[in-house]
């Protein structure tokens, strides 16, 4: 398969943080929710794919093609969307627009003025006279109008409320339904990426804990809810934590097989949402972390 | 590299616009016989130095370094492009005062001016070359947020080190230096503004080196 991204082994160090060893590819045609809580390392690894950081060791590629070696050729066939707001805000989006466009050697003008429109954008506002959504979809309108083959946003729902961001979604499955494009699409709302992922890559602490189709991953977990005299030294390693109260407990296990065999018909089963395994996931690590 | 070039200006639009009429005001205020044979050079080094600060200011609060980074362009490049926009607002500075310049010509006592000359074009390349050649760097590795307090102090240095320059030779007629510079002023113009370039351009050359080295290893 035609891989749009390859990440290998790639490390970044700051004073108090590190990136350690992540490894991930997205193939051509597919969007990858790249998700996990804030600090997890998302924006890094972003900053990384951009050269924006220099990374310590490593490789990534796109269109298989090393990032740094190949920059400008590279960034040519990129559209970004970033979570802040990085545009000279005392700009109108016409003056923005008509610095950024001739960078661009397939920039779309027709496009550009379509996105435009359709995003109800107005062209002589300033900058700093739009709203956070407003600005978002401008952010998103520059990346779609030069034909880039692989988008990345990092957190372009985050600090939206919600109408917005699921008009936001709506925009980004109708728009971003291309099977030349890939699509790298970061958040700490996992239900965002969920929603419109066939890939998702989940990262903490700087490492990347699951990375796989969205389906395989929501078939691989199972959440199980029953009375707690059935966590004992045989159930429990099958879990990958468990919440217990006074009621019961709920658990996420990643051996639906075993589980169900052992616990049989005194639990209830359910298939669990991304938030569900995530959610489990980074409380055993803090909970590993503690202990 | 243009297309760098053209943002440069964009930016700069609207802090011309103050500039022009900063030089008027520098062309009534300094109608004095003192200063008026340095008031076009003052105009278009505040002019220039306005714009220098103005636009690296306007980068550091939006982070624009991000987006910059983020276009198919390299950061050699992106550098290279800084040091050739100096030139291209030391000109339009220059082309400003110039314009502004000639309906006072035209006026009567005390504003009758002089046309602009090639010494007033003089001053103002060194001034602003110095300027851009000290802050640049600092800007490129502080992300302009000392730009202001760096450039008050070298604009001052730029305004007031050439008169205790003159002091100190006029009071030091003797000093070998001094005595060299003399000889050169008086017989030999060409190799003393020649020697003056050479100066400039490695100024130049040493500060575009570090401000390369410092964007090329930057993290952003």
């Amino acid at each position: 398969m035609d891989n749009i991204l390859e990440v290998k082994d790639l490390t970044k160090s700051f004073p108090d943080f590190q990136l350690g060893k992540i490894s991930l590819a997205l193939p051509r045609g597919y969007v990858m929710g790249f998700v996990g809580p804030n600090g997890s390392g998302k924006t890094t690894t972003i900053k990384l794919i951009m050269n924006l950081l220099r990374r310590d060791s490593g490789q990534i590629s796109i269109f298989s093609l090393d990032n740094r070696i190949h920059e400008k050729e590279v960034k040519q066939r990129i559209g970004f969307v970033y979570d802040e707001n990085y545009f000279y805000d005392t700009l109108t989006l016409q003056e923005m627009k008509s610095i950024i466009a001739p960078f661009y050697r397939d920039w779309d003008e027709a496009l550009f003025r379509k996105y435009m429109s359709e995003f109800n954008l107005p062209a002589k506002k300033k900058i700093k006279d739009l709203s956070r959504g407003m600005k978002m979809k401008f952010s998103l309108a520059i990346a779609l109008s030069h034909h880039a083959e692989f988008i990345i946003m990092d957190e372009p729902t985050s600090g939206l409320d919600p109408l917005f961001r699921s008009e936001l979604l709506d925009i980004l499955q109708g728009e971003l339904q291309d099977e030349k494009r890939g699509i790298l699409f970061s958040s700490h709302i996992t239900s965002d990426p969920e929603r419109i992922a066939d890939y998702i890559c989940f990262i903490n602490h700087g490492k990347i804990v699951f990375a796989d189709t969205r389906d395989n991953i929501l078939e691989k977990y199972l959440l199980v809810k029953g009375a707690n005299e059935l966590l004992d030294a045989a159930s429990r390693p099958l879990f990958v934590n468990v919440r217990e109260s006074a009621f019961g407990f709920e658990g996420l296990s990643d051996q639906p097989g075993k589980i169900r065999s052992l616990l049989g018909n005194r639990a209830l089963y359910e298939k669990p949402r991304l938030d569900d395994i995530i959610l489990h996931t980074v409380r055993r690590d803090r909970y590993a972390a503690v202990n | 590299m243009l297309q760098l070039i053209k943002k440069e200006l964009i930016l700069q639009k609207k802090m011309f616009i103050f500039g022009l009429c900063y030089s008027i005001f520098l062309f009534i205020v300094f109608a004095d016989p003192v200063f008026r044979n340095f008031t076009y050079s003052m105009a278009a080094f505040g002019i220039s130095y306005i714009t220098i600060v103005g636009i690296a200011q306007a980068e550091y609060k939006n982070n624009s370094d991000i987006i910059i980074n983020s276009l198919p362009i390299t950061r050699r490049e992106i550098v290279a492009a800084k040091y050739l926009s100096i030139v291209t607002c030391t000109i339009i500075a220059l082309l400003f005062v110039a314009v502004v310049g000639l309906p006072f010509s035209l006026m009567p006592r005390p504003f009758d001016y002089r046309l602009i000359n090639g010494s007033d074009v003089i001053i103002t390349v060194i001034s602003v070359f110095v300027l851009a050649s000290l802050s640049l760097p600092i800007c490129f590795k502080t992300g302009a947020q000392w730009i202001r307090v760096v450039n008050v102090v070298i604009f001052l240095l730029i305004f007031f080190a050439p008169v205790q320059i003159a002091e100190y030779m006029v009071n030091n007629p003797q000093t070998p230096w001094i005595r060299i510079l003399i000889d050169m002023a008086g017989s030999q113009t060409w190799q003393l503004m020649l020697m003056g370039s050479v100066i400039l351009l490695i100024i130049l050359f040493i500060s575009y080196y570090i401000s390369l080295r410092i964007y090329i290893n930057k993290d952003f």
